[in-house]
């Protein structure tokens, strides 16, 4: 049941003749060693593509972007290969089919020193477990359920001092940990998180996300985000930054912050927001963020218009849960938290593509206005039962 | 934490960028064959600025100028230089005789085949300082100005000026070698009455200075720009340029007048002098021509009760310039822009700082620029209406 | 007299006798002594500019010569006949040389033999804030700082006639000036786009600059769009191969305003000249009120009009201007073509075009097409110097390409320091 990817990552120093592709038309992210380039898709002749004509599409429409990853890489050639052991942390929920794409990934990753945590959250049998074994990578389970506590527990059990994160519905490029690395040998680089690519783009759902919705995280340029050098809508668009499917931290930081918060995220009445929420907190505290382009992770994107439907319901719910659980934690003055629902994202962003369609579907951005509204309810309800499962772990 | 100011020649980046450890951040220019691109704020950590950043900049800023043409190759044929017109230098001092010397010392470096340069002694406070501070150049010629104002000195300058063109710069402000080449380049065209240049900071030490370079940065960006009177409308202004950085035809003056004495610094109105320049100027019909190759680094007031009067100084300035181009000028539209400053920057900028953001400066900064509206009508009322008791 | 002139002054002038004495004046004055003859042709007797010129004591020959009013075009024409230099050149009556201009000319013939020599003319007019003279000098102004550009690509609407110096050979073996062109409208263009078919190129010096003392007003700039429109329609009679480049071709497809405007010139000119006569007052309020854009949005309408009513005056009925553009009652020169492999780098692409100078081009980069340059009209063949215009105008990548498609190393292209790091494995 789990699909082989169709997405490609065209690196432009390919020697090969051609790309194959099994779909008539491919969706390529071409990129070089050290820079995301951009989207090229290119229609397949006798199950392939020439790789002339994806250099040449490639060029052609993203010019400046070419230069500036050749420049890059020149650099780029001087500089020692980074080395800092990582511990890569994936949580799983009796996914084992997905769970096995992503450690074969995983576990052929092109770097020197790291360890494969996986953390099994309140899981209904053993698979995930053989599964594990199998790829002799470290397991622990997470009997509370909640996305939150099973990352907290990897953070617990993982023995290095840089901890990525990542989804097991993902297949981590080769070079993940590598960019990871680098943006890491800067000192005071606090969390670095990564670039989300599709794994399919077949569906309609998978196009409507990735292209009209603005898919995970697709910016391609890298940013350095200073805490303290941002403004109060700046901390609170956390989702600008990245996402859990790609990200990583300095374990000091995690200490420094607190660990993530686990009335947050799936597996919760919140359904999401724990990654967005860290984001946030990092910076708010003044530590810096990087995000590195070049560390690419490929995510399956919801397949047909239920569960898209869904997901972005999740979205509105989850991220304005977020803002609910910043405005407690006083991270940044609760009235800017207010000023910033209602203008930036209840606005700015909800109802701007519901009265100005955008070619995305008014349904999903009700879906997504529906989780907002339902927001309140659930922060109370993610309240409530953090009591419950403590009164139980207690 | 203060910010360190590097320039980076992009032709031949360093593997390291050194600053002293006491900066945490770096205020990076980046130059390309010695003309400015761009410039970006980078982390250092242990006086080492972020190596990623600066060749993920390096690499953006290079190829911006070079995905059609590769860098340096010399396609782009320039019409051939001519002869630039002489120039005047232009120094308005009033009581700092310490920033005054590096300024002049800085001036004597500038590649200007012998201009003249004219020091105008503004002092209020200690009669005698600018003057001897002028003395120890040889090459400065000192005036003095007893009438106070920045818009009579300068006003003072163009008289006893000889060049084609008057260059203006400020006593707290240090051009580089190639300023005077680059900032009189543009006046080839005959229609070019003006030209404005780069400003970047000098220091950014203190806290004062890195909030006012953050929140009214001289600069102006990093692409040649072309303000034609027949096509715009002369109150747009604000992406112009400022005083500190400025060369004016002289024959321009005889045609439009000098400066209005009853703007800038020292008047009541505070400043606003250059804006009005700009708008006569673009009324006429002429250019201004903006060159970012023509540097000048300005030393912003380290001391924060300073920032806070600047900010306040600065929108007097604004609304007593737009006062005097409704009244004078007769431009409606001076209503129009006023509003939209009002409605669009500053509003906001107060809402903000109501709401507490940590991006945003204090609330009495934001106040204060509502104050300044208040009172900006008659402050540039008060100021002509002294002017004309002075004749 | 000191045998033959290099270079005669030929000043077409109609009941102007202060302007033309000014012009005159100031070939006296020229700072580097020039072998010079000046033929001033009345076009139109008139006694008190006949009686002000004979008294003339100059320091170079003068002749003056009168015809019965037809026009500067056959005015130009008859001087040129009189002239004896192999240069001529042709000032408006109402253009006051500065001190260079007539050393100027003659050097840009010497360096570029064969010629057809433009110098700019100023216009002088005084600093004021009213807008039709602030657009009158930003007209002119434009105008002379694109021909400045090296890359400028000339085409026949750069030949203006005010300051203008043509090998006495070339303009014979040309004709001359068409003397169909009854007033000052576009017979200066009719010569550039032959000029520029039998190969002559452009040169513009600006140091060959003079003042332009034209007082125009937004009731003479109607007028002057009133001859534009019958002038263009006259270049398309005797070039139809023109016709579907011409302003009035493009414009057909304009919004519905012009669409209206251009009803009115041609059903209604009764209604629209009234309106022409009255617009100069609405655009008076306009001016002193700064109301910028409307005043514009105003004084275009009405000028359009006039160009359309100009447009209207060859071609009566709307039939006619249908007839006139259908592109299947002409036919095209044949225009050379030729296809550029940007591979072989820049400096070989410049030098084939300065080679063939085609009048399209088709660019490559080894297998790849990467756009053309169709043909235009009017305009000079392309040479080296335009490639840099044509491949900003495609977009193409030049320096991307070679870097992706050639693998090439940073090293030639990018400034030396980077390109050794590069090597650094």
């Amino acid at each position: 049941m789990t699909r082989e990817p169709s997405v490609r990552l065209f690196d432009l120093e390919d020697a090969s003749d051609t790309v194959a592709s099994a779909l008539p038309v491919l969706d390529a992210l071409a990129r070089s060693r050290s820079l995301p380039i951009g989207w090229i898709h290119a229609e397949a002749r006798d199950g392939g593509v020439a790789t002339e004509r994806l250099r040449q599409q490639a060029v052609l429409a993203y010019p400046a972007r070419v230069v500036r990853s050749a420049i890059r890489d020149s650099l780029a050639g001087a500089w020692a290969a980074p080395q800092a052991p990582v511990s890569v942390v994936i949580c799983t929920r009796d996914r084992p089919d997905r769970l096995a794409r992503c450690l074969r990934a995983v576990t052929s990753l092109d770097y020197p020193v790291y360890e494969v945590l996986v953390v099994d959250n309140a899981p209904r049998d053993d698979a995930t477990k053989k599964l594990a074994a199998g790829f002799g990578v470290r397991y622990v389970v997470e009997p509370v359920p909640g996305l939150d506590h099973a990352r907290n527990r990897g953070i617990a059990e993982s023995v290095h001092d840089l901890i990525a994160f990542t989804d097991d519905d993902t297949r981590p490029d080769p070079l993940w940990l590598r960019h990871i690395a680098r943006a890491f040998t800067v000192p005071d680089v606090m969390a670095v998180t990564g670039l989300v690519v599709p794994l399919c783009l077949e569906t309609e759902a998978e196009r409507l996300f990735e292209f009209s919705y603005g898919g995970m995280v697709q910016a391609l340029d890298r940013r350095t985000a200073r805490g303290r050098d941002l403004s109060g809508w700046d901390l609170l668009w956390s989702s600008a930054y990245g996402a859990g499917a790609n990200m990583a931290f300095r374990r000091q930081v995690l200490e420094s912050v607190g660990g993530f918060d686990p009335r947050l995220d799936v597996g919760t009445p919140a359904g999401g927001g724990g990654d967005l929420d860290m984001f946030h907190r990092v910076l708010a505290n003044g530590h810096t963020l990087v995000y590195e382009p070049a560390a690419i992770v490929q995510h399956e994107h919801r397949t047909d218009m239920r569960a898209l439907r869904r997901q972005l319901f999740d979205n509105g719910r989850g991220f304005c849960v977020y803002l609910m659980t910043c405005a407690r934690n006083r991270t940044v003055p609760p009235r800017l938290i207010l000023d910033f629902a209602l203008r930036a994202w209840l606005r700015g962003w909800v109802l701007r593509r519901l009265f100005r369609p955008s070619g995305f579907p008014r349904r999903l951005v009700v879906a997504e206005l529906l989780g907002t509204l339902s927001a309140p309810y659930y922060y109370l309800a993610s309240r409530r039962s953090r009591g419950r499962t403590s009164a139980r772990s207690g | 934490m203060p910010t360190a100011i590097v320039q980076l020649e992009l032709s031949d980046p360093p593997s390291t960028l050194r600053v002293g450890e006491s900066y945490d951040r770096a205020f990076v220019v980046g130059r390309l064959s010695g003309r400015p691109v761009a410039h970006a704020v980078l982390s250092v950590v242990d006086g080492i600025v972020d190596r990623e950043s600066v060749f993920d900049h390096v690499a953006a800023w290079l190829a911006s100028r070079s995905s059609h043409h590769p860098p340096g190759s010399g396609t782009r044929e320039s019409a051939a230089p001519r002869d630039p017109p002489s120039a005047t230098v232009a120094v308005c001092s009033r009581d700092r005789p310490d920033d005054l010397r590096r300024c002049l010392v800085a001036l004597a470096r500038v590649r200007g085949d012998g201009c003249e340069v004219i020091v105008v002694d503004n002092d209020a406070v200690s009669p005698g300082a600018t003057a001897a501070v002028a003395g120890e150049f040889a090459a400065v010629r000192c005036v003095r100005e007893t009438r106070p104002g920045l818009s009579a000195a300068r006003n003072r300058a163009i008289a006893e000026s000889s060049g084609d063109v008057v260059c203006f710069t400020d006593d707290d402000a240090v051009p580089e070698p190639g300023w005077l080449d680059a900032l009189r380049a543009p006046f080839d065209d005959p229609m070019v009455w003006c030209v404005t240049g780069l400003t970047l900071p000098l220091e950014l030490e203190t806290e004062a200075q890195e909030l006012f370079e953050r929140h009214t940065s001289h600069g102006r960006g990093y692409e040649a720009r072309r303000f034609r009177g027949a096509e715009t409308n002369p109150l747009a202004i604000g992406q112009v340029g400022a005083g500190v950085n400025m060369a004016i035809r002289r024959t321009a003056f005889e045609q439009i007048g000098a400066f209005d004495p009853a703007l800038g610094a020292g008047s009541p109105a505070r400043a606003g002098e250059d804006y009005d320049l700009f708008t006569r100027i673009l009324a006429a019909g002429f250019h201004i021509a903006y060159e970012p190759a023509a540097v000048v680094w300005h030393r912003h007031r380290r001391d924060p009760r300073d920032l806070k009067s600047a900010f306040y100084a600065y929108s007097v300035g604004v609304y007593a310039y737009l006062t005097r181009t409704l009244l004078v000028e007769r431009e409606p539209a001076a209503i129009r822009y006023g509003a939209k400053w009002l409605f669009q920057h500053q509003l906001p900028a107060l809402w903000r700082a109501l709401l507490g953001d940590p991006g945003a400066l204090p609330l009495s900064f934001r106040t204060a620029e509502l104050r300044a509206l208040a009172v900006a009508p008659a402050l540039y009322l008060a100021g002509r209406i002294r002017r004309r008791s002075d004749r | 007299m000191i045998g033959r002139p290099r270079i005669s002054v030929i000043v077409p002038t109609h009941g102007r006798p202060s302007s033309v004495l000014r012009t005159l004046r100031a070939l006296e004055g020229q700072l580097e002594p020039v072998a010079m003859e000046v033929i001033v042709v009345l076009d139109g007797p008139s006694e008190e500019s006949e009686r002000a010129l004979r008294s003339l004591m100059t320091t170079f020959p003068l002749d003056v010569l009168v015809q019965e009013q037809a026009g500067a075009a056959s005015a130009r024409n008859r001087g040129a006949d009189r002239a004896r230099a192999a240069v001529l050149l042709f000032l408006d009556d109402d253009v006051e040389p500065l001190p260079g201009l007539l050393a100027a000319h003659l050097r840009a013939h010497e360096s570029s033999p064969g010629a057809v020599v433009l110098g700019p003319y100023w216009p002088e007019i005084p600093v004021t804030r009213r807008l039709h003279p602030i657009m009158v000098r930003e007209w002119w102004a434009a105008t002379f700082t694109g021909m400045s550009k090296p890359g400028h690509r000339f085409g026949y609407r750069d030949l203006l006639a005010g300051n203008l110096s043509i090998p006495a050979e070339i303009f014979r073996a040309r004709s001359g000036f068409d003397p169909a062109f009854p007033m000052a409208g576009g017979e200066d263009w009719e010569l550039g786009i032959r000029l520029l078919r039998s190969g002559a190129a452009f040169v513009y010096t600006p140091d060959a600059a003079a003042r332009h003392h034209e007082s125009s007003t937004p009731a003479k700039s109607f007028r002057r769009a009133r001859l534009e429109g019958a002038g263009d329609v006259r270049i398309g009679l005797r070039h139809p191969w023109l016709r579907g480049d011409l302003p009035f071709a493009w414009w057909r497809k304009a919004g519905r305003l012009k669409r209206f405007v251009r009803w009115v010139a041609f059903r209604a000119p009764a209604v629209g000249d009234l309106a022409v006569a009255v617009a100069p007052w609405p655009l008076h309020v306009l001016d002193v009120l700064r109301c910028r854009a409307m005043w514009h949005r105003l004084g275009h309408t009405v000028r359009h009009y006039c160009y359309w009513r100009g447009v209207a005056e060859l071609l009566p009925g709307v039939d006619d201007l249908d007839a006139f553009l259908d592109p299947g009652a002409r036919t095209d020169p044949a225009w050379r073509e030729i296809e550029l492999d940007l591979r072989a780098g820049l400096p070989e692409g410049r030098r084939r075009l300065d080679i063939e100078r085609p009048d399209a081009v088709r660019l490559r980069y080894g297998s790849m097409d990467l756009g053309a340059m169709p043909p235009i009209p009017g305009l000079e063949p392309l040479a080296g110097r335009h490639l840099d215009a044509v491949l900003e105008t495609l977009g193409v990548p030049l320096f991307a390409l070679s870097l992706a498609m050639e693998n090439a190393s940073l090293s030639p292209a990018l400034p030396p320091r980077l390109g050794e790091e590069a090597a650094i494995p």
